[in-house]
């Protein structure tokens, strides 16, 4: 026990160490570099916070000390479960090192902690699930498989592959012993009463790690000559600031005092070189943009295949597929779904069957205009089911097709309009008017509410 | 109307890297980037001799990206002398100055185009092979810019 609470206290005071180290490559109180200076100006923020005091710029951010705290705790616990477990040890050569470095792999309890902790594994309302994403187990075990950017386009297939599978629940409440009446679902008291699983595989991708599409953001800085035209430009805005520094206004650590550095960029020899300077860096954010539209707009493919097994009088067992897509398309975002489900008959009959196409389409008009500074947003959405013995099903085929759009009226205030067709007249369910096969609905809400100043 | 079933696209999209990211990021030791750049030198200017050996080093972790480093001086020549993807490799390493070097003052720059959203990039200018400068610069840095630059002066 003493050695535990030891090791806990070391571990404290190390992180309670590391916690008050003093930040390195810092300037003093009233200084910044040179070229913090000039990026800071380039992007046109002020070189002092608002105190008036000169901005200390470290290099890790909040986010990276939350960051490194979360590392902390992990790393914490896993300290802790080291004690009673053995852990497992390899030899991992890092891409930079000469030789190989001893890393500890955490034992299956401290993995399934981690997975715990990461969201890969959940418990909730009697079902534990499981990701079966992989990509994500290794990168738990090995990370450099996300820091090392070979080895990450390496495992790019492995990445691709996702899932989950889950234990436990309650069942379904159906007629169990025969007598007419649903009986209560039962709770599962097996882990593998209730058995649900799914796999997916993804064609197409949009990360922009990938060789492909990094070579379309690539492409489209070299076509613009964007590596070769910043350097000069930068260079000329840089040495025209050190001539204008030159004379020991630099100190050792490479900091110049803010009042001069505020004098270097508002001087007539630093003004025509940061422009030159901020008009490329305003061509580069438009290219890249540019790019980044076109690579997350990349048309991607689903397969995804599942079911669900249950043990004798947990309910009826079911079986999934689909194919789902995702693409651009008439300058609006598309997805297409094609679908087929089949559940068991527990009366020993034919499983019932449901196949189910869907596709949705959607379009912001008129973003930035008078009218709409947010634009006009369409929605089109239609499906198509064929069901084949489903006992509870009215309809063997059920269609569709369901248009939104609003129209705005003043800045905040919108009369969203929705028309609903559907090939049986009782589908309409979610529209206020139906004339026939049609349903129609004018949200007047936001005016009324504009009317009497209520607050959304 | 009902929403179609199952048309979500976020439980693996992008390549199951929505959630994998963070798994990650929380659960991982430090990358070598961040672990190089905890000690960051960070000078002005750097005095070489003509004979020096100074080369340029640059780590990226969870990216690629256009790696672009050059050498100017005051008089308004420049010569790139990397300007190519990367990995591989990683780290990328060129000489600046193979010796001997003409007198004067110069401007190391570098320029460096990431894609991946958690980017991370050390750079080191080393001197006979003693590291002189060390910048680490993340997404998450206070400014986070990608390109810098270094003066050396060439002494005899």
């Amino acid at each position: 026990m003493r050695s535990i609470r030891g090791g806990v206290g070391a571990i404290v005071l190390l992180v309670l160490l590391v916690n008050t180290s003093p930040a390195t490559g810092q300037c003093g109180d009233g200084k910044i570099r040179p070229q913090d200076a000039i990026e800071l100006h380039l992007r046109g923020e002020p070189l002092v916070d608002p105190n008036g005091k000169a901005r200390a710029l470290p290099q890790v951010s909040d986010q990276d000390k939350e960051k490194k705290k979360r590392e902390e705790t992990v790393v914490k616990a896993n300290a802790e479960v080291a004690l009673t477990m053995p852990s497992a040890t390899q030899v991992a050569a890092p891409a930079t090192a000469s030789g190989g470095t001893e890393v500890t792999l955490p034992g299956i309890v401290s993995l399934l902690g981690l997975a715990q902790e990461q969201g890969l594994v959940n418990s909730k309302d009697g079902v534990t699930s499981i990701s079966l994403t992989p990509f994500s187990f290794l990168a738990l075990v090995r990370p450099e498989y996300v820091s090392d950017q070979e080895l990450y386009m390496k495992a790019s297939n492995l990445r691709r592959w996702g899932g989950t599978l889950a234990f436990g629940g309650k069942g379904e409440s159906f007629d169990r012993d025969g007598d007419g009446e649903a009986d209560q679902a039962l709770e599962t008291k097996d882990f593998n009463d209730i058995v649900t699983w799914e796999v997916k595989y993804q064609f197409g991708s949009r990360d922009r790690r990938t060789r492909e599409n990094f070579d379309i953001f690539d492409n489209a800085i070299q076509e613009a000559d964007l590596p070769v035209r910043m350097f000069p430009a930068l260079a000329a805005a840089g040495f025209a600031a050190d001539a204008a520094l030159a004379g020991g206004k630099v100190d050792a650590d490479g900091c110049a005092l803010v009042s001069e550095m505020r004098k270097v960029l508002a001087s007539p020899e630093m003004e025509d070189k940061l422009a030159a300077l901020k008009k490329i860096d305003a061509e580069y954010t438009a290219v890249a943009k540019e790019a980044f539209k076109t690579v997350d707009a990349k048309p991607t493919l689903t397969l995804a295949v599942g079911g669900t097994e249950k043990t004798e009088g947990f309910g009826a067992d079911k079986r999934s597929a689909a194919l789902r897509g995702a693409f651009p398309w008439l300058g609006g975002t598309n997805a297409a779904e094609l679908s087929w489900n089949e559940v068991e008959s527990l009366l020993g009959l034919e499983d019932a069957v449901t196949w189910k196409l869907g596709y949705s389409y959607s379009r912001s008009f008129l973003k930035g205009s008078q009218l709409s500074k947010d634009g006009v947003t369409l929605a089109v959405a239609g499906s198509y089911e064929k069901l084949e013995d489903v006992p509870e099903a009215a309809h063997d085929t059920i269609s569709k097709l369901n248009a939104k759009f609003s129209i705005p009226v003043t800045e905040g205030v919108e009369i969203p309009i929705s028309v609903t067709w559907a090939n049986h007249k009782d589908l309409i369910t979610d529209e206020d008017e139906v004339q026939g096969h049609i349903g129609f609905t004018v949200d007047y809400s936001t005016i009324r509410d504009q009317i009497l100043g209520r607050k959304k | 109307m009902a929403k179609t079933k199952d048309t979500d696209q976020d439980s693996i999209v992008p390549d199951g890297l929505s959630s994998l990211g963070a798994a990650a990021g929380i659960a991982a030791a430090k990358t070598p980037c961040e672990v190089m750049g905890e000690n960051e030198i960070l000078p002005h200017e750097i005095s070489v001799k003509r004979t020096d050996q100074v080369s340029w080093r640059v780590y990226l972790c969870n990216t690629p990206a256009r790696a672009v480093l050059g050498i100017a001086d005051a008089m308004g020549h420049q010569k790139i002398i990397v300007n190519q993807a990367v990995p591989p490799p990683n780290p990328l390493t060129a000489n600046v100055m193979p010796p001997p070097a003409p007198l004067g003052r110069y401007m190391l720059l570098w320029l460096l185009f990431p894609t991946g959203p958690d980017w991370q990039m050390v750079v080191e200018v080393a001197v006979n092979g003693v590291v002189l400068f060390r910048q680490y610069k993340s997404s998450k840095s206070t400014l986070p810019t990608t390109r810098g630059f270094l003066f050396m002066e060439v002494d005899s």
